[in-house]
């Protein structure tokens, strides 16, 4: 017996057969092929007219096909596996047994790869054989039923699947086009022959992969049906058991007689354990491991490429080498002067203060001599008359902002606010200015921030006690 | 006995030496767990789709309501499975329905990680078009796992214990050794034999004792006595108490 049985689910019987038919698959390809290709090419050779009804055909003559892997899966159940020429020669009756039945009224039973051990393996005939199908079928039929529903249901879009994997790759002329003939709805004639036999063969592909396994499944639900009807499982284990038992006392008896014979138990014992040792030994946790590192190392002292290069390589070569040191030389170069450039940002803070250039926008407000009125103070006293309080007196404080910048060099930075830049200024020592940076800063912060209104008399102040003021001219 | 007996019982060997045995689940079964999921999303689909239409498109506007429709279709279908299988059931309703968990190969649940990478491999399986590459694999890897399966290390098994349909009856017979060693194999079918006798007409039984007359070195209802008796003897091979005790599992035996 090389299947374990003992009473299962239904669907893990169905796992059985799966299993089964996947351990011989290889040699069911090779029985497959021998025997229901042939037929296969008849089907083909009758309808190459009209190779539309190929794929309904091959579906209908699907409980012929079913007898070749059921033969040898019940016998290989037992441990032989039956070859090419034993199938051969056991193929035309197992074609002809209830062939037609099969091929009419039972073709479209829910229970076909379920009842077809019974009908094909228990030789029974007839109403007997009907009886015995219902019997087994009260455990397992409606088992049978949904594995027929599962299998179809798998092969149909496994069919689909082929198709729309390989739909891609047909050649142009062979795929039809859809849009006419749904136009013209007459889809006899418009498919091409090409597109109807390459459904076919993918059909053809799908059946040979998926129909043995069904058969298996059948098979192994018949098995699971007799193991828990009759306690199929059980009576094998006793009749093995019988069998040993009846040889066992038989060599004793022989044993009795016949001294000195080394007894035949103990050389087959013996033989077993050389061959339980072997089948040990090739389990994968006795596999030896071997891990093999290759590294590639590029041969620049070889000589094929030398054998290749001519004067022309070579010279190129010597091209692209300069090529190569020249970007290489003057990525050093733009470094170098990059870094010199931009030196201030590496060396340390207190030489950078002097070099530290004049900032150009303080508090949003922008205070390059450009962005400022030529006289500043007739500006701030013409927008004062105006009304334009605030503008005048941001032009008064940008303007004293931008000289104290520009031309007293006091180190004001970007993020200053009004009371550092007034600190700032004290610090510079300018005395006359300080004082009347602080009055303006004063009433500007009070315009800006505070909204509060400035008097005629301050502005007249600050506007004649405006300090900056290049010797012997206006700015 | 060249080739490994066909099962479905799959043993893994874990890290710490203990072999554990998976009850792996086929492309049969689990194609119909899909079959029943994609069946529920589709419902849920309509359901939410008819209340998008009746209550949302007034209430939001058609764009809107068709963007948060997407949205959803994107979440069913990319988390659908991951959400039902990294929960504490390990499997979607489809899967509960047919009696299926998934479980990480070394027995345990499966982590999140797993189930993303499972389910997100969806895609490669699909490929060329409608589980081809899935369902092939399925069929030829001694654990039923598809291609999402054998990268995030997951196997798919029957979540329920196998049936025990087996009446408790007491069991009349003598306890006694049996006369030859018996093989483990032989052993198992002895205590097999007791358990399931009750499910078996009276005529198999005693049939099926007479195989084993070789044993027994008795015919008939005689030697079912004694098959009974040696079964006892196995299952429990001192008598403790003098009398024999009721047996659970063991079989009705009349005579």
């Amino acid at each position: 017996m090389t299947v374990t049985l003992r009473p299962r689910q239904p669907w893990e019987a169905v796992d059985l057969g799966c299993a089964m038919v996947r351990r011989d698959f290889g040699r069911l390809m090779t029985l497959w092929a021998s025997t229901v290709l042939p037929l296969w090419a008849v089907v083909c050779w009758i309808f190459r007219d009209m190779p539309v009804w190929i794929p309904l055909v091959v579906w209908w003559l699907k409980p012929l096909y079913d007898r070749v892997p059921l033969f040898f899966l019940s016998r290989a159940a037992f441990g032989v596996r039956p070859g090419f020429l034993e199938t051969w020669r056991a193929w035309p009756r197992l074609m002809f047994t209830n062939f037609l039945p099969a091929l009419l009224w039972r073709r479209c039973s829910f229970i076909r790869s379920f009842a077809l051990p019974a009908q094909l393996l228990e030789g029974l005939r007839g109403a007997a054989a009907n009886q015995r199908v219902k019997t087994l079928a009260m455990e397992g039929g409606g088992s049978g039923a949904s594995l027929t529903f599962a299998f179809s249901t798998i092969e149909l879009f496994l069919w689909l699947g082929l198709m729309s994997g390989t739909y891609d790759l047909l050649p142009e002329a062979a795929t039809p086009d859809w849009f006419g003939i749904f136009q013209a709805f007459d889809f006899e004639n418009t498919i091409p022959a090409a597109f109807l036999w390459w459904g076919a063969g993918c059909h053809m592909i799908i059946v040979t992969l998926i129909e043995p396994f069904y058969v298996g499944a059948g098979f192994a639900l018949y098995l699971n049906s007799r193991t828990q009807i009759e306690g199929w499982d059980v009576e094998l284990a006793f009749r093995r058991m019988a069998t040993r038992l009846t040889a066992a006392a038989a060599l004793l008896i022989a044993a009795l007689f016949v001294f000195g014979v080394p007894l035949p138990a103990q050389a087959a014992a013996g033989k077993d354990a050389a061959q339980a040792i072997q089948e040990v030994l090739k389990e994968p946790e006795f596999e030896i491991h071997k891990v093999q590192t290759k590294r590639w190392i590029p041969e620049f002292e070889g000589d094929a490429p030398k054998a290749n290069s001519g004067g022309y390589l070579d010279a190129f070569g010597v091209l692209i080498q300069a090529l190569f040191w020249t970007i290489v030389i003057g990525l050093v170069v733009w470094l170098i002067v990059y870094l010199v450039k931009n030196r201030h940002l590496f060396i340390s803070r207190g030489t950078s203060k002097t070099k530290a250039q004049a900032p150009k926008v303080l508090m949003g407000m922008n205070i390059t001599r450009e962005s400022l009125p030529y006289d500043i103070v007739a500006a701030a006293r013409a927008a004062w008359a105006a009304g334009d309080v605030k503008e005048a007196l941001s032009l008064l404080y940008r303007g004293s902002l931008s000289w104290l910048v520009t031309r007293r060099r006091v180190p004001i930075t970007d993020s200053d606010t009004e009371e550092d830049c007034l600190m700032h200024v004290v610090v510079a020592g300018q005395q006359t200015e300080a004082d009347y940076f602080r009055h303006l800063t004063g009433a500007w912060v009070q315009v800006a921030y505070a909204c509060l209104p400035t008097s005629d008399a301050e502005m007249n102040a600050l506007c004649d006690q405006w300090p900056f003021v290049e010797k012997g001219g206006a700015t | 006995m060249a080739a490994a007996r066909a099962d479905t019982l799959q043993s893994v060997e874990l890290a710490d030496g203990v072999e554990i045995q998976l009850r792996v689940a086929g492309p049969a079964v689990r194609s119909m767990a899909y079959t029943l999921d994609l069946l529920l999303r589709i419902v849920i689909y309509i359901v939410v789709g008819m209340v998008a239409v009746f209550l949302l498109i007034s209430a939001i506007g058609p764009e809107l309501t068709g963007g948060l429709m997407m949205i959803f279709i994107f979440l069913m279908e990319w988390f659908y499975n991951v959400f039902f299988e990294a929960g504490p059931r390990g499997a979607t309703p489809g899967q509960r329905r047919m009696g299926l968990r998934v479980m990480s190969v070394t027995g345990g649940p499966v982590s999140l990680a797993q189930a993303v990478m499972r389910n997100f491999l969806r895609v490669v399986d699909f490929m060329p078009g409608f589980y081809l590459a899935g369902i092939v694999c399925m069929l030829f890897t001694k654990r039923f796992q598809r291609l999402g399966d054998l990268v995030a290390d997951t196997v798919v098994t029957y979540a329920d214990p196998p049936p025990v349909s087996t009446p408790s009856v007491e069991v009349r017979a003598q306890r006694r050794a049996p006369p030859q060693v018996l093989t483990r194999e032989e052993q198992a079918a002895l205590l097999q034999f007791m358990e399931r006798a009750p499910l078996w007409a009276d005529e198999r039984r005693i049939e099926l004792a007479t195989l084993a007359e070789p044993l027994t070195q008795a015919p008939g209802i005689e030697g079912l006595r004694n098959l009974c008796g040696m079964a006892l003897w196995l299952q429990e091979p001192e008598d403790k108490r003098g009398t024999p005790p009721p047996l659970k599992g063991a079989p009705l035996f009349r005579s």
